[in-house]
């Protein structure tokens, strides 16, 4: 008997699939490939941009610039995040899960709110350098790549912890121990057999890192001062005043998606060598220490979580300043969130229904395209699957940039909507929540399904009575991440937003750049709230799986 | 070659007491086994001896020299383990180099070391070769010959051949023992494999619940049972109620390859000399061919059920299901135990 291929609602997900790819990827990056290749005067196809890239040093500049960062800050995040994850997980520390999740925290919270605070430490007024300066010591304000690369250090080194203690966990504990019985012990064994076996982690961690250092906007905006990196460089390039040079622009973008394609591909490629993780019949021990080594690993371990997150805290204790304007003073009060309930409200709201509603499209579209791509092996999910995968290698930036040449014309006119940063929040995320939705079903046994439809249901049937239910912890958990990197975002909203679409991460930009610390930080401490909360309601409810948050 | 004693051994872990007062001696170039079921203590006190544990009271001796405060990495035993415990990131050579290299031996040294151990492990050829090209045996091959290309003064083997197949381990067993042989190395096996210990060891510590319940040569923890709970564990046993064979308040046993069957009429006693035998009326109720030898499940009523082995079976001597027998119970076979402590009276 012939099998009939019958149009059913998998059909309709897979043709919405390609829909999606085609108008939000395809055409807004053929746009962007259009500017770069074709001449601004004569309108022929040429290399002229580039050329024109390459033969100014103002521009190559921000080439090596970006390298300089994107190498720093995950060196940094290595040698952050190494050590921790070893500490907490080899030793007994105290206020273990505290501390990884105040690493969570740090790297959920907005990059830029960490950048702001250390220039209110440290920036040319800031208070912890004029107090040094007090008693003799001159610290350089720190802006420029100092700057960026410790405000990449300590916003992503959770990655280099999280993998780096998810793989330490699962290192057979006979082989360390198979090293001690053959004399290596301490560094030696550390260095010798513990790190090996974590190795393809820790470089998917670094890989990680460099790839988010390197797609960074809003660091290198707040606190880079005159050092261009290439999405500042693109930025600039798309929106300056005096003469936009989208051809450029977009030569810039080309450069970013090549380079994060070339750490996707090193990423597979780590991701593919063997993992030594064990079946677990051996967890490896946790190991009580005493005196001052005990004193030196909890100093270690505290005072890494402790730089990283208290920007934080300065954020929040400085939205309680009183302030008048741009300057602080003595003593507390409310004044700064006087000012952002009353001024700007319109930011909040549009701030929720922007993340809300790409959430709504987010785990609706995810979870179907995940589905597809678990469970339907035809050819067009196979094409599909890869295809998803492309906004990962679009840094926020670029995609602004291509939605903006792509949308700025009838039929397809979005600038200035609400709609066009719902769906740039929605591509951004897509490959997370199509990845998730697909391996949440992985762990679903088929056979229940067959079940399903063996006893009558078809199969969109099935999948509501049946499959979703089995899925939906893994969906809403996903649900709340995806919300919480979309109340946050700004790579992309920042190209996208007009007055009227302002959201809260923009909003405090803007502040910051005016100088107005006091309600930016009333803001962050807002963001920094709903951020935390998820995170307890995540925790709380779903168990959250800190392995999840690196992909 | 050196000497392992352990004084008044005692481990706890939260809620569980894993050794209870061990006090055993290793004589030097002896092949001795800690035997016993899951969680019986044999593994905690392996891994006493090679440091990963501290004992809680007690002494462990090599030789003269007490090692209770020397850490792992400098007890110079050399550890097999049950999962291998190969370096997966490590060549072979580089993974039987790896203990050598710890000790200060590099160079030309070390890759003859290395190159005399493989060939003992019969892994010659194999130095390039990467863990995960290697099957289970070849695997746990490179961990034994890392484990004694040191020169360790002990071997310790913590149930080595368990991840293997049957027949593997059949192999495996006899090889480790013919190099334990050539090295003359003092060592300590563990496994709660009674059969293997039978066949490997020179002596035998047989525990339960973190007590060690006899030691002994092979053949006399086989023969001479101290208690029930060796009788049972190592070998088979009929446990017959001392009521059956008209001796009240005992427990008797009797190994099934001492049994043997009569046709029901025929005339019986005088095969086996000495005592006259007891004999037991019952009815065949299973036979299990396994080649060399038959065995018949025989139940001989009051919820008797006896196991009788006759090795080399005729073809047609085989009884079948139903069969009416005697069972021949030769007197000196018959081991007597105190049903209140299980042990031997």
């Amino acid at each position: 008997m012939r099998r009939v291929e019958r149009l059913n609602i998998w059909t309709l997900v897979t043709i919405l699939g390609y829909a999606i790819v085609a108008f939000f990827l395809v055409y807004p990056l053929f746009n962007i490939f259009k500017f770069a290749f074709i001449d601004k005067e004569t309108g022929i196809l040429s290399l002229s941009n580039f050329g024109e890239f390459f033969s100014s040093p103002y521009y190559t500049v921000s080439f090596l610039n970006t390298l300089v960062v994107s190498v720093g800050g995950t060196l940094g995040a290595l040698v952050l995040g190494i050590p921790l994850a070893f500490f907490t997980t080899r030793y007994r520390i105290f206020g273990k899960s505290f501390l990884s999740t105040l690493a969570v925290l740090a790297l959920l919270s907005p990059p830029f709110i960490g950048a702001y605070s250390w220039i209110m430490l440290l920036g040319r007024n800031g208070f912890l350098r004029t107090a040094l300066i007090s008693i003799g010591i001159q610290l350089p304000p720190i802006y420029g790549p100092i700057g960026i690369i410790l405000v990449y250090s300590l916003h992503y080194y959770p990655y280099v912890f999280l993998l780096a203690s998810g793989a330490l966990t699962t290192v057979d504990r006979s082989l360390e121990e198979a090293a001690e019985n053959l004399g290596a012990t301490g560094f030696r064994k550390f260095f010798r057999v513990t790190l090996p076996l974590v190795f393809p982690s820790v470089t998917a961690g670094a890989l990680i890192s460099f790839m988010m250092c390197l797609s960074n906007f809003d660091t290198p905006m707040i606190i880079g001062g005159n050092y261009r990196v290439l999405p500042t460089l693109a930025y600039n390039l798309f929106t300056s005043e005096v003469g936009e040079r989208p051809g450029l622009a977009s030569v810039v973008s080309i450069f970013l998606i090549v380079f994060a394609s070339l750490v996707i591909f090193l990423q597979r490629y780590a991701a593919g060598r063997r993992k030594y993780s064990s079946s677990l019949i051996n967890r490896p021990l946790v190991k009580r220490l005493k005196g001052w080594k005990s004193v030196g690993a909890h100093l270690v371990s505290w005072l890494i979580v402790a730089l990283s997150t208290v920007p934080l805290g300065i954020v929040v204790l400085f939205s309680f300043r009183k302030t008048s304007g741009p300057v602080f003073h003595p003593g507390f009060g409310l004044e700064s969130y006087r000012r952002v309930f009353f001024e700007v409200p319109k930011t909040i709201t549009n701030s929720l229904i922007f993340s809300a509603s790409s959430v709504v499209l987010i785990v609706v579209v995810g979870t179907l395209l995940g589905f597809v791509l678990a469970r339907r092996r035809s050819v067009p999910a196979r094409v599909l699957d890869p295809l998803l995968m492309i906004p990962y290698i679009i840094p926020g930036t670029v995609l602004g940039i291509g939605f903006i040449v792509a949308f700025n014309q009838k039929p397809l006119y979005l600038l200035g909507t609400g709609l066009i940063i719902v769906l740039a929040y929605f591509i951004r995320r897509l490959p997370y929540s199509v990845r998730s939705g697909a391996s949440i079903l992985k762990q679903i046994d088929p056979a229940l399904e067959e079940a399903g439809i063996n006893l009558g249901a078809a199969p969109g049937r099935t999948f509501r009575k049946v499959t979703l239910p089995l899925m939906l912890p893994g969906i809403l958990s996903g649900a709340i991440m995806s919300w919480v990197t979309a109340i946050n975002e700004v790579s992309s909203s920042i190209l996208l937003y007009v007055g009227k679409t302002m959201t809260m991460p923009i909003r405090i930009y803007l502040s910051v750049m005016d100088g107005y610390f006091g309600p930016a930080s009333a803001m962050s401490t807002i963001l920094l709230a709903v951020t935390g909360l998820a995170l307890f309601v995540l925790n709380r409810f779903f168990g959250l799986k800190k392995e999840s948050l690196v992909g | 070659m050196t000497s392992i004693r352990l004084e008044n051994i005692s481990k706890s872990f939260p809620g569980v007491k894993a050794l209870e007062n061990v006090s055993l001696t290793i004589e030097p170039g002896e092949f001795f086994t800690l035997l016993g079921p899951s969680g019986c203590g044999k593994t905690t006190l392996l891994r006493t001896i090679a440091g990963f544990y501290q004992q809680d009271a007690g002494h462990v001796r090599l030789g003269d020299q007490c090692i209770d405060s020397v850490p792992p990495h400098r007890r110079d035993t050399g550890m097999v383990f049950q999962n291998y415990a190969v370096f997966p990131h490590m060549t072979v050579f580089q993974n039987v180099a790896f203990g050598l290299a710890n000790r200060g031996i590099r160079g030309e040294e070390a890759r003859e070391k290395v190159a005399r151990a493989l060939a003992m492990a019969r892994l010659s050829g194999y130095e390039k070769r990467t863990p995960d090209q290697l099957s289970g045996g070849q695997q746990q091959r490179v961990g034994l010959a890392r484990a004694m290309v040191i020169e360790p003064r002990v071997l310790l083997m913590d149930e080595p051949l368990s991840n293997l197949d049957a027949k593997l381990r059949i192999e495996m067993r006899a090889e480790i023992r013919d190099i334990q042989r050539q090295l003359g190395t003092t060592t300590v096996y563990v496994t709660h494999d009674q059969e293997e210990a039978l066949v490997i060891s020179d002596r035998i510590a047989v525990m339960k619940a973190g007590i060690v319940h006899q030691i002994g040569k092979p053949w006399e923890i086989y023969k001479n049972p101290r208690n029930t709970f060796v009788a049972a564990f190592v070998g088979n046993t009929n446990f017959i109620d001392g009521g059956v064979l008209g001796r009240t308040g005992v427990q008797l046993a009797v190994r099934p390859e001492e049994l043997s069957l009569a046709a029901d009429g025929s005339a019986t006693g005088g095969a086996s000399g000495g005592a006259s035998p007891a004999v037991i009326p019952g009815v065949v109720q299973k036979s299990t061919f396994t080649g060399s030898l038959v065995t018949y499940t025989v139940s001989c009523g009051e919820g008797v059920t006896l196991a009788v082995e006759r090795h080399r079976p005729a073809p047609s001597d085989i009884l079948s299901a139903g069969a009416r027998v005697k069972v021949i119970v030769p007197a000196e076979a018959i081991l007597a135990f105190d049903p209140k402590t299980g042990e031997r009276v």
